[in-house]
Protein backbone atom coordinates (compact mmCIF):
# COMPACT_ATOMS: atom_id res chain seq x y z
CA UNK A 1 0.00 0.00 0.00
CA UNK A 2 2.72 2.86 1.49
CA UNK A 3 5.47 3.76 -1.21
CA UNK A 4 7.78 5.59 0.80
CA UNK A 5 9.86 6.50 -2.67
CA UNK A 6 12.30 10.05 -2.93
CA UNK A 7 11.90 9.54 -6.85
CA UNK A 8 11.46 13.17 -8.28
CA UNK A 9 7.81 12.84 -9.09
CA UNK A 10 6.71 12.04 -5.30
CA UNK A 11 8.86 15.53 -3.91
CA UNK A 12 6.05 17.68 -2.49
CA UNK A 13 6.39 21.69 -3.71
CA UNK A 14 8.15 22.73 -0.98
CA UNK A 15 10.99 20.02 -1.53
CA UNK A 16 11.56 20.89 -5.03
CA UNK A 17 11.12 24.62 -5.09
CA UNK A 18 14.17 24.23 -2.80
CA UNK A 19 15.99 22.61 -5.40
CA UNK A 20 14.99 24.48 -7.79
CA UNK A 21 16.03 27.88 -6.12
CA UNK A 22 19.55 26.43 -5.36
CA UNK A 23 19.53 25.04 -8.61
CA UNK A 24 20.01 21.62 -8.13
CA UNK A 25 17.20 20.67 -9.92
CA UNK A 26 16.11 21.71 -13.52
CA UNK A 27 12.59 22.36 -14.06
CA UNK A 28 13.24 20.42 -17.24
CA UNK A 29 14.26 17.35 -15.50
CA UNK A 30 11.61 17.86 -13.09
CA UNK A 31 8.54 18.08 -16.09
CA UNK A 32 10.36 15.38 -17.72
CA UNK A 33 10.26 13.47 -14.67
CA UNK A 34 6.46 14.37 -14.49
CA UNK A 35 5.44 13.47 -18.19
CA UNK A 36 7.04 10.22 -17.71
CA UNK A 37 4.84 9.22 -14.66
CA UNK A 38 1.85 10.33 -16.79
CA UNK A 39 2.61 8.31 -19.86
CA UNK A 40 3.33 5.43 -17.35
CA UNK A 41 0.81 5.76 -15.26
CA UNK A 42 -2.55 7.21 -17.05
CA UNK A 43 -3.97 4.29 -19.02
CA UNK A 44 -4.84 2.78 -15.50
CA UNK A 45 -5.73 6.49 -14.19
CA UNK A 46 -7.36 8.12 -16.59
CA UNK A 47 -6.27 11.52 -14.68
CA UNK A 48 -6.04 13.45 -17.77
CA UNK A 49 -8.02 14.87 -20.67
CA UNK A 50 -5.60 16.90 -22.58
CA UNK A 51 -2.01 16.42 -22.23
CA UNK A 52 0.40 19.04 -23.11
CA UNK A 53 3.92 18.10 -23.15
CA UNK A 54 5.33 20.38 -25.73
CA UNK A 55 4.07 23.22 -24.09
CA UNK A 56 5.13 21.76 -20.56
CA UNK A 57 8.42 21.85 -21.43
CA UNK A 58 8.56 24.69 -23.31
CA UNK A 59 7.71 26.30 -20.11
CA UNK A 60 9.77 24.45 -18.05
CA UNK A 61 12.27 26.11 -20.21
CA UNK A 62 11.40 29.43 -20.18
CA UNK A 63 11.61 28.72 -15.96
CA UNK A 64 14.81 27.46 -16.13
CA UNK A 65 16.19 30.64 -18.35
CA UNK A 66 13.97 32.98 -15.74
CA UNK A 67 16.08 31.42 -12.82
CA UNK A 68 19.04 31.01 -14.10
CA UNK A 69 19.08 34.74 -15.18
CA UNK A 70 18.10 35.76 -11.46
CA UNK A 71 14.40 36.18 -12.12
CA UNK A 72 12.88 33.45 -9.31
CA UNK A 73 9.71 34.22 -8.78
CA UNK A 74 8.79 32.29 -5.97
CA UNK A 75 8.10 28.63 -4.98
CA UNK A 76 5.92 27.81 -7.41
CA UNK A 77 8.70 28.70 -10.24
CA UNK A 78 8.66 25.59 -12.42
CA UNK A 79 6.27 23.60 -10.53
CA UNK A 80 4.10 21.09 -13.02
CA UNK A 81 0.87 21.42 -12.25
CA UNK A 82 -2.13 20.71 -13.70
CA UNK A 83 -5.91 21.86 -13.93
CA UNK A 84 -9.18 20.56 -13.86
CA UNK A 85 -10.85 20.87 -16.92
CA UNK A 86 -12.97 23.30 -16.17
CA UNK A 87 -10.39 25.95 -16.07
CA UNK A 88 -10.25 28.34 -18.91
CA UNK A 89 -7.00 28.00 -20.94
CA UNK A 90 -6.66 30.09 -23.74
CA UNK A 91 -6.21 28.47 -27.07
CA UNK A 92 -6.24 24.60 -24.82
CA UNK A 93 -9.51 23.21 -25.43
CA UNK A 94 -11.57 23.13 -21.93
CA UNK A 95 -14.17 20.44 -22.02
CA UNK A 96 -15.62 20.62 -18.62
CA UNK A 97 -15.88 16.41 -18.84
CA UNK A 98 -18.77 17.36 -20.90
CA UNK A 99 -19.41 16.28 -24.81
CA UNK A 100 -20.86 19.18 -25.55
CA UNK A 101 -17.81 21.41 -24.95
CA UNK A 102 -15.78 18.66 -26.30
CA UNK A 103 -14.58 21.06 -28.81
CA UNK A 104 -14.42 24.30 -26.67
CA UNK A 105 -11.40 26.28 -27.50
CA UNK A 106 -11.46 29.88 -24.84
CA UNK A 107 -9.39 32.44 -26.28
CA UNK A 108 -8.75 33.87 -22.68
CA UNK A 109 -7.44 31.79 -19.40
CA UNK A 110 -9.23 32.46 -16.08
CA UNK A 111 -7.69 34.49 -13.99
CA UNK A 112 -6.98 31.52 -11.52
CA UNK A 113 -4.54 30.17 -14.56
CA UNK A 114 -3.47 33.35 -15.59
CA UNK A 115 -2.09 33.81 -11.96
CA UNK A 116 -0.66 30.47 -11.40
CA UNK A 117 1.12 30.81 -15.09
CA UNK A 118 2.22 34.58 -13.48
CA UNK A 119 3.89 32.84 -10.23
CA UNK A 120 5.46 30.45 -13.07
CA UNK A 121 4.06 27.22 -12.88
CA UNK A 122 4.63 24.42 -15.69
CA UNK A 123 1.27 23.50 -16.76
CA UNK A 124 0.78 19.60 -17.62
CA UNK A 125 -2.83 19.36 -18.82
CA UNK A 126 -6.01 19.52 -18.22
CA UNK A 127 -7.64 16.75 -15.73
CA UNK A 128 -10.38 14.54 -15.89
CA UNK A 129 -13.60 15.66 -13.71
CA UNK A 130 -17.29 14.59 -13.17
CA UNK A 131 -19.38 16.09 -16.28
CA UNK A 132 -20.14 19.91 -15.68
CA UNK A 133 -18.91 19.44 -11.52
CA UNK A 134 -22.21 17.41 -10.99
CA UNK A 135 -22.48 13.76 -9.46
CA UNK A 136 -20.30 10.96 -10.00
CA UNK A 137 -18.42 8.67 -12.70
CA UNK A 138 -20.72 8.24 -15.58
CA UNK A 139 -19.26 6.67 -18.49
CA UNK A 140 -22.59 8.25 -20.77
CA UNK A 141 -20.09 11.24 -20.90
CA UNK A 142 -17.95 9.91 -23.42
CA UNK A 143 -14.96 10.71 -20.56
CA UNK A 144 -13.24 7.41 -19.04
CA UNK A 145 -13.67 8.14 -14.87
CA UNK A 146 -10.32 8.55 -13.19
CA UNK A 147 -9.30 5.84 -10.55
CA UNK A 148 -8.39 6.26 -6.95
CA UNK A 149 -4.18 5.33 -6.93
CA UNK A 150 -5.23 3.72 -3.66
CA UNK A 151 -6.83 1.16 -5.14
CA UNK A 152 -8.16 1.33 -8.88
CA UNK A 153 -10.93 -0.66 -8.56
CA UNK A 154 -12.19 2.59 -6.37
CA UNK A 155 -13.55 5.97 -7.13
CA UNK A 156 -12.03 9.08 -6.54
CA UNK A 157 -14.65 10.79 -5.57
CA UNK A 158 -15.38 14.01 -7.68
CA UNK A 159 -15.94 16.26 -8.97
CA UNK A 160 -12.30 17.31 -9.57
CA UNK A 161 -11.24 13.67 -10.01
CA UNK A 162 -8.65 14.12 -11.47
CA UNK A 163 -7.35 16.74 -9.88
CA UNK A 164 -7.49 14.09 -6.38
CA UNK A 165 -5.46 10.83 -8.80
CA UNK A 166 -2.92 12.97 -10.52
CA UNK A 167 -1.76 14.38 -7.36
CA UNK A 168 -1.93 11.38 -5.19
CA UNK A 169 -0.01 9.35 -7.74
CA UNK A 170 2.65 11.74 -8.38
CA UNK A 171 1.18 12.92 -11.79
CA UNK A 172 1.27 16.31 -10.98
CA UNK A 173 2.46 18.00 -7.91
CA UNK A 174 -0.31 20.31 -7.32
CA UNK A 175 -3.88 21.00 -9.06
CA UNK A 176 -6.99 23.26 -9.08
CA UNK A 177 -10.06 21.72 -8.22
CA UNK A 178 -13.64 23.37 -8.06
CA UNK A 179 -16.13 23.00 -5.32
CA UNK A 180 -19.73 23.40 -5.13
CA UNK A 181 -20.65 20.54 -2.58
CA UNK A 182 -17.72 19.62 -1.12
CA UNK A 183 -15.70 18.46 -4.81
CA UNK A 184 -12.43 19.67 -3.73
CA UNK A 185 -12.54 18.29 -0.45
CA UNK A 186 -14.11 14.95 -1.30
CA UNK A 187 -11.40 13.95 -3.61
CA UNK A 188 -8.52 15.39 -1.45
CA UNK A 189 -10.32 12.72 1.81
CA UNK A 190 -10.82 9.77 -0.77
CA UNK A 191 -7.48 10.06 -2.32
CA UNK A 192 -5.55 11.22 0.99
CA UNK A 193 -4.24 14.65 0.04
CA UNK A 194 -4.71 18.21 0.73
CA UNK A 195 -7.87 20.24 -0.88
CA UNK A 196 -8.28 23.92 0.60
CA UNK A 197 -11.85 25.48 -0.14
CA UNK A 198 -11.56 29.16 0.47
CA UNK A 199 -13.97 31.57 1.85
CA UNK A 200 -16.20 32.76 -1.09
CA UNK A 201 -14.43 35.52 -2.53
CA UNK A 202 -11.10 34.85 -2.06
CA UNK A 203 -10.49 33.16 -5.20
CA UNK A 204 -11.66 34.82 -8.61
CA UNK A 205 -14.26 32.28 -10.43
CA UNK A 206 -13.84 34.09 -13.18
CA UNK A 207 -12.98 32.04 -16.44
CA UNK A 208 -14.17 29.08 -14.87
CA UNK A 209 -17.28 27.23 -16.12
CA UNK A 210 -20.25 27.54 -13.93
CA UNK A 211 -21.92 25.21 -11.72
CA UNK A 212 -23.93 27.53 -9.23
CA UNK A 213 -22.75 30.67 -9.36
CA UNK A 214 -23.52 31.73 -5.16
CA UNK A 215 -22.10 28.02 -3.91
CA UNK A 216 -18.63 27.61 -6.72
CA UNK A 217 -15.28 27.56 -4.76
CA UNK A 218 -11.88 27.59 -6.55
CA UNK A 219 -9.06 25.79 -4.76
CA UNK A 220 -5.55 23.84 -4.79
CA UNK A 221 -5.23 20.46 -4.26
CA UNK A 222 -1.76 19.37 -3.59
CA UNK A 223 0.25 16.57 -1.12
CA UNK A 224 0.65 18.93 1.91
CA UNK A 225 -0.51 22.18 3.47
CA UNK A 226 2.32 24.07 2.93
CA UNK A 227 1.90 23.26 -0.93
CA UNK A 228 -1.24 24.59 -0.51
CA UNK A 229 -0.35 27.85 1.00
CA UNK A 230 1.77 28.49 -1.63
CA UNK A 231 -1.19 27.53 -4.70
CA UNK A 232 -3.50 29.94 -2.18
CA UNK A 233 -1.09 32.56 -1.88
CA UNK A 234 -0.61 32.89 -6.13
CA UNK A 235 -4.39 32.46 -6.34
CA UNK A 236 -6.13 34.84 -3.94
CA UNK A 237 -6.71 38.61 -3.95
CA UNK A 238 -9.48 40.23 -6.20
CA UNK A 239 -10.44 40.44 -9.31
CA UNK A 240 -12.01 43.01 -11.27
CA UNK A 241 -13.40 40.31 -13.60
CA UNK A 242 -15.07 38.26 -10.79
CA UNK A 243 -17.09 41.01 -8.93
CA UNK A 244 -17.51 38.68 -5.46
CA UNK A 245 -14.33 38.46 -5.27
CA UNK A 246 -13.32 40.50 -1.95
CA UNK A 247 -10.91 43.39 -1.73
CA UNK A 248 -9.98 42.72 1.88
CA UNK A 249 -5.67 42.17 1.48
CA UNK A 250 -4.48 38.68 1.01
CA UNK A 251 -2.18 37.79 4.09
CA UNK A 252 1.22 35.89 4.25
CA UNK A 253 -0.24 32.11 4.02
CA UNK A 254 3.42 31.34 4.41
CA UNK A 255 3.36 32.80 8.41
CA UNK A 256 0.50 30.04 9.15
CA UNK A 257 2.98 27.69 8.75
CA UNK A 258 4.10 26.99 12.22
CA UNK A 259 3.15 24.30 14.50
CA UNK A 260 1.00 25.74 17.21
CA UNK A 261 -2.74 25.24 18.18
CA UNK A 262 -2.21 25.96 21.61
CA UNK A 263 -4.79 27.86 23.02
CA UNK A 264 -7.26 27.27 19.54
CA UNK A 265 -10.98 26.44 20.60
CA UNK A 266 -12.17 23.68 18.49
CA UNK A 267 -16.13 23.41 17.87
CA UNK A 268 -17.08 19.51 17.36
CA UNK A 269 -20.60 19.37 15.70
CA UNK A 270 -20.75 15.99 17.33
CA UNK A 271 -24.98 15.73 16.70
CA UNK A 272 -24.47 15.88 13.16
CA UNK A 273 -20.62 14.44 11.94
CA UNK A 274 -20.32 12.07 14.63
CA UNK A 275 -23.61 10.48 16.06
CA UNK A 276 -24.45 6.62 14.72
CA UNK A 277 -26.20 7.16 11.13
CA UNK A 278 -26.88 4.41 8.56
CA UNK A 279 -25.09 6.93 5.64
CA UNK A 280 -21.89 7.50 8.21
CA UNK A 281 -19.13 4.86 8.01
CA UNK A 282 -18.21 4.04 11.48
CA UNK A 283 -14.22 3.65 10.55
CA UNK A 284 -14.22 6.72 9.17
CA UNK A 285 -15.23 8.65 11.93
CA UNK A 286 -13.39 6.43 14.65
CA UNK A 287 -10.47 7.90 12.29
CA UNK A 288 -11.02 11.34 12.72
CA UNK A 289 -11.70 11.12 16.47
CA UNK A 290 -8.21 10.12 16.92
CA UNK A 291 -7.16 12.77 14.88
CA UNK A 292 -9.44 15.29 17.55
CA UNK A 293 -7.33 13.63 19.82
CA UNK A 294 -3.90 14.53 18.72
CA UNK A 295 -5.05 18.11 18.28
CA UNK A 296 -6.26 18.06 21.95
CA UNK A 297 -2.60 16.47 23.17
CA UNK A 298 -1.04 19.40 20.97
CA UNK A 299 -2.67 21.90 23.16
CA UNK A 300 -6.22 22.74 21.57
CA UNK A 301 -9.49 22.77 23.40
CA UNK A 302 -12.43 20.74 22.10
CA UNK A 303 -15.78 22.06 23.15
CA UNK A 304 -18.92 20.85 21.51
CA UNK A 305 -21.45 22.42 19.43
CA UNK A 306 -24.35 22.32 18.26
CA UNK A 307 -25.52 23.76 14.91
CA UNK A 308 -29.29 23.81 14.96
CA UNK A 309 -29.97 24.28 11.22
CA UNK A 310 -27.34 21.55 9.71
CA UNK A 311 -30.64 19.12 8.63
CA UNK A 312 -31.34 21.54 6.24
CA UNK A 313 -27.92 22.28 4.43
CA UNK A 314 -28.46 19.50 2.01
CA UNK A 315 -32.10 20.26 0.62
CA UNK A 316 -30.09 23.96 0.13
CA UNK A 317 -27.61 23.31 -1.37
CA UNK A 318 -28.97 20.49 -3.73
CA UNK A 319 -31.89 23.33 -4.73
CA UNK A 320 -29.78 26.40 -5.14
CA UNK A 321 -27.23 24.24 -7.32
CA UNK A 322 -29.46 22.70 -9.43
CA UNK A 323 -31.86 26.03 -9.57
CA UNK A 324 -28.39 28.06 -10.83
CA UNK A 325 -26.99 25.17 -12.96
CA UNK A 326 -30.28 24.92 -14.92
CA UNK A 327 -29.92 28.83 -15.71
CA UNK A 328 -26.42 28.67 -16.92
CA UNK A 329 -26.92 25.30 -18.84
CA UNK A 330 -31.02 25.78 -19.92
CA UNK A 331 -29.58 26.74 -23.35
CA UNK A 332 -27.63 23.67 -23.89
CA UNK A 333 -30.32 21.45 -22.00
CA UNK A 334 -33.26 22.35 -24.35
CA UNK A 335 -31.13 22.31 -28.10
CA UNK A 336 -28.92 19.35 -27.41
CA UNK A 337 -29.68 17.35 -24.38
CA UNK A 338 -28.63 14.29 -25.74
CA UNK A 339 -24.96 15.44 -25.76
CA UNK A 340 -25.05 15.42 -21.81
CA UNK A 341 -24.11 12.35 -19.99
CA UNK A 342 -27.59 10.69 -18.47
CA UNK A 343 -27.39 11.68 -14.79
CA UNK A 344 -26.26 15.27 -15.70
CA UNK A 345 -29.03 15.71 -18.04
CA UNK A 346 -31.59 14.35 -15.36
CA UNK A 347 -30.06 16.37 -12.88
CA UNK A 348 -30.20 19.90 -14.95
CA UNK A 349 -33.58 19.18 -15.98
CA UNK A 350 -34.40 18.89 -12.15
CA UNK A 351 -32.92 22.13 -11.56
CA UNK A 352 -35.63 23.25 -14.22
CA UNK A 353 -38.58 21.53 -12.29
CA UNK A 354 -38.07 23.59 -8.80
CA UNK A 355 -40.10 26.61 -8.66
CA UNK A 356 -38.92 30.61 -7.87
CA UNK A 357 -40.56 30.04 -4.04
CA UNK A 358 -38.53 26.90 -4.30
CA UNK A 359 -35.30 28.52 -4.99
CA UNK A 360 -35.72 31.61 -2.70
CA UNK A 361 -37.23 29.74 0.19
CA UNK A 362 -33.45 27.56 0.16
CA UNK A 363 -32.02 31.19 -0.08
CA UNK A 364 -33.82 32.29 3.23
CA UNK A 365 -33.04 28.57 4.91
CA UNK A 366 -29.27 29.76 3.65
CA UNK A 367 -29.49 33.11 5.78
CA UNK A 368 -30.55 30.65 8.67
CA UNK A 369 -27.68 28.44 8.27
CA UNK A 370 -25.47 31.51 7.77
CA UNK A 371 -26.81 33.05 11.17
CA UNK A 372 -26.51 29.67 13.13
CA UNK A 373 -22.66 29.01 11.92
CA UNK A 374 -21.54 32.46 12.71
CA UNK A 375 -22.91 32.20 16.47
CA UNK A 376 -20.90 29.17 16.53
CA UNK A 377 -17.58 30.83 14.94
CA UNK A 378 -18.27 33.41 18.31
CA UNK A 379 -17.34 30.64 20.32
CA UNK A 380 -15.00 28.80 18.70
CA UNK A 381 -11.91 28.99 16.41
CA UNK A 382 -12.48 26.24 14.34
CA UNK A 383 -14.88 23.56 13.67
CA UNK A 384 -12.94 20.07 13.25
CA UNK A 385 -15.45 16.97 11.30
CA UNK A 386 -14.92 13.99 9.29
CA UNK A 387 -14.59 15.48 5.48
CA UNK A 388 -16.71 12.89 3.60
CA UNK A 389 -19.34 9.99 5.80
CA UNK A 390 -17.60 6.58 3.78
CA UNK A 391 -14.26 6.10 2.52
CA UNK A 392 -13.80 5.91 -1.65
CA UNK A 393 -16.67 3.50 -2.66
CA UNK A 394 -16.08 0.94 -5.21
CA UNK A 395 -16.61 1.38 -9.09
CA UNK A 396 -18.54 -2.03 -8.92
CA UNK A 397 -22.05 -1.51 -7.15
CA UNK A 398 -21.36 2.43 -6.86
CA UNK A 399 -25.02 4.41 -6.46
CA UNK A 400 -24.81 7.25 -8.77
CA UNK A 401 -27.50 9.07 -6.83
CA UNK A 402 -25.16 8.23 -3.24
CA UNK A 403 -24.55 12.00 -4.16
CA UNK A 404 -27.98 13.35 -3.19
CA UNK A 405 -29.13 10.81 -0.29
CA UNK A 406 -27.91 11.23 3.15
CA UNK A 407 -25.81 13.96 4.75
CA UNK A 408 -23.20 16.13 3.35
CA UNK A 409 -20.35 16.94 5.19
CA UNK A 410 -18.75 19.19 3.12
CA UNK A 411 -22.18 21.35 1.72
CA UNK A 412 -22.12 23.51 5.26
CA UNK A 413 -19.40 25.30 3.69
CA UNK A 414 -20.49 25.77 0.35
CA UNK A 415 -23.83 27.17 1.56
CA UNK A 416 -22.23 29.63 4.42
CA UNK A 417 -18.81 29.93 2.23
CA UNK A 418 -16.93 29.63 5.34
CA UNK A 419 -13.08 28.58 4.55
CA UNK A 420 -12.21 24.61 5.07
CA UNK A 421 -9.77 21.95 4.05
CA UNK A 422 -9.31 18.37 3.91
CA UNK A 423 -6.52 16.58 5.37
CA UNK A 424 -5.12 13.09 5.68
CA UNK A 425 -5.56 11.84 9.09
CA UNK A 426 -5.13 7.94 8.86
CA UNK A 427 -6.55 5.02 6.79
CA UNK A 428 -9.09 2.24 6.89
CA UNK A 429 -8.03 -1.24 7.72
CA UNK A 430 -8.97 -1.65 3.82
CA UNK A 431 -5.86 1.02 3.39
CA UNK A 432 -8.23 4.01 1.76
CA UNK A 433 -7.52 7.43 3.58
CA UNK A 434 -9.37 9.24 5.75
CA UNK A 435 -9.83 13.30 5.17
CA UNK A 436 -10.45 15.63 8.61
CA UNK A 437 -11.98 18.96 7.73
CA UNK A 438 -10.98 21.75 9.58
CA UNK A 439 -13.32 25.02 8.62
CA UNK A 440 -12.74 28.23 10.07
CA UNK A 441 -14.77 32.22 10.21
CA UNK A 442 -15.17 34.49 7.17
CA UNK A 443 -11.26 35.10 5.92
CA UNK A 444 -9.43 33.17 8.67
CA UNK A 445 -8.05 30.84 6.27
CA UNK A 446 -4.62 31.79 8.50
CA UNK A 447 -5.63 29.94 10.97
CA UNK A 448 -7.04 27.06 9.34
CA UNK A 449 -4.01 26.50 7.48
CA UNK A 450 -2.09 26.76 10.94
CA UNK A 451 -4.26 23.94 12.48
CA UNK A 452 -4.10 21.93 9.52
CA UNK A 453 -0.27 22.57 9.60
CA UNK A 454 0.29 21.58 13.04
CA UNK A 455 -1.45 18.18 12.98
CA UNK A 456 0.07 17.03 9.97
CA UNK A 457 3.93 17.62 10.71
CA UNK A 458 2.06 15.61 13.92
CA UNK A 459 0.73 12.52 12.04
CA UNK A 460 3.10 12.95 9.59
CA UNK A 461 0.52 10.81 7.00
CA UNK A 462 1.98 12.77 4.25
CA UNK A 463 4.81 10.07 4.55
CA UNK A 464 3.04 7.16 2.64
CA UNK A 465 2.06 7.36 -0.91
CA UNK A 466 0.27 4.82 -2.49
CA UNK A 467 2.74 2.22 -3.72
CA UNK A 468 0.48 2.57 -7.55
CA UNK B 1 -29.91 14.44 11.58
CA UNK B 2 -32.21 14.27 8.82
CA UNK B 3 -32.84 11.07 6.48
CA UNK B 4 -34.84 13.19 4.38
CA UNK B 5 -32.94 11.46 0.49
CA UNK B 6 -34.09 8.13 2.43
CA UNK B 7 -37.80 8.77 2.74
CA UNK B 8 -40.55 7.82 1.09
CA UNK B 9 -43.57 10.84 0.61
CA UNK B 10 -46.66 9.95 0.31
CA UNK B 11 -47.59 12.88 -1.69
CA UNK B 12 -45.11 12.74 -4.31
CA UNK B 13 -45.80 14.48 -7.46
CA UNK B 14 -47.89 12.29 -10.17
CA UNK B 15 -46.59 11.37 -13.68
CA UNK B 16 -49.07 13.68 -15.40
CA UNK B 17 -48.23 16.95 -13.20
CA UNK B 18 -44.65 16.27 -13.90
CA UNK B 19 -45.33 16.44 -17.76
CA UNK B 20 -46.96 19.41 -17.31
CA UNK B 21 -44.31 20.88 -14.67
CA UNK B 22 -41.24 19.74 -17.77
CA UNK B 23 -43.66 20.89 -20.28
CA UNK B 24 -43.83 24.27 -18.79
CA UNK B 25 -40.30 24.91 -18.11
CA UNK B 26 -39.94 24.11 -21.82
CA UNK B 27 -37.93 20.65 -21.41
CA UNK B 28 -38.92 19.10 -24.67
CA UNK B 29 -38.91 15.77 -22.46
CA UNK B 30 -40.71 12.49 -23.98
CA UNK B 31 -42.93 10.12 -22.13
CA UNK B 32 -40.20 7.67 -21.55
CA UNK B 33 -38.03 10.50 -20.14
CA UNK B 34 -40.59 11.45 -17.95
CA UNK B 35 -41.31 7.75 -16.87
CA UNK B 36 -36.89 7.33 -16.08
CA UNK B 37 -36.37 10.51 -13.94
CA UNK B 38 -39.56 10.18 -12.19
CA UNK B 39 -37.65 8.33 -9.27
CA UNK B 40 -34.91 11.10 -9.24
CA UNK B 41 -36.94 14.00 -9.41
CA UNK B 42 -38.93 12.62 -6.25
CA UNK B 43 -35.24 12.20 -4.31
CA UNK B 44 -34.77 15.56 -5.12
CA UNK B 45 -38.52 16.74 -4.53
CA UNK B 46 -38.09 15.92 -1.40
CA UNK B 47 -35.60 18.80 -0.34
CA UNK B 48 -37.54 21.29 -1.78
CA UNK B 49 -40.76 20.44 -0.18
CA UNK B 50 -38.18 19.96 3.40
CA UNK B 51 -37.49 24.08 2.69
CA UNK B 52 -41.09 24.60 2.69
CA UNK B 53 -41.50 23.47 6.28
CA UNK B 54 -38.87 25.50 8.40
CA UNK B 55 -40.12 27.73 10.14
CA UNK B 56 -37.96 30.99 8.99
CA UNK B 57 -40.18 33.85 10.44
CA UNK B 58 -39.40 37.24 8.45
CA UNK B 59 -36.02 35.86 7.26
CA UNK B 60 -34.63 37.54 4.13
CA UNK B 61 -33.28 36.13 1.54
CA UNK B 62 -29.38 35.62 1.32
CA UNK B 63 -27.83 38.04 -0.80
CA UNK B 64 -24.59 39.52 -1.35
CA UNK B 65 -23.92 43.55 -2.66
CA UNK B 66 -21.19 44.43 -3.71
CA UNK B 67 -20.95 48.42 -4.22
CA UNK B 68 -18.93 48.54 -7.41
CA UNK B 69 -20.84 45.91 -9.54
CA UNK B 70 -21.04 46.11 -11.88
CA UNK B 71 -18.52 47.20 -13.45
Amino acid sequence: MVNTSTELHFLTIREASELIRSRQLSPVELTRAFLNRIEATDDQLHSFITLLSDQALEQARTAEAEIIAGAYKGPLHGIPIALKDLYDTAGIRTTSGSRVDTNRVPTEDSTATARLKDAGTVLLGKLAMHEYALGGPDWTTGFEPARNPWNLAHITGGSSSGSGAAVAAGQAMGALGSCTGGSIRGPASLCGIVGLKATYGRVSRAGVVTLSWSQDHCGPMTWTVEDTAYMLQALAGHDPKDPTTSTAPVPDYSLSLKEDVKGLTIGVPRHFFFDPHPSVNSEVVATVEKGLTALQDLGANLVDVTIPSLDQVRAANIVIMLSEAFAFHEKNLKTRPMEFGEMVRARFRIGGLFSSSDYIQAQRVRKMIKRDFANVLKKVDLLVTPTMTQPAPAFEGYDSTSTVRGPSFTAPYNVTGLPAISIPCGFTAGGLPVGMQIAGKPFDEPTVIQAAYTYQQHARWYQQRPSF
Amino acid sequence: MSSTGDQQDSQQVSIERLKLMAELAGLNMTDEEIEEIKPLFDLHYQYAKQLHDVDLGAEEIAVSFEADWPE
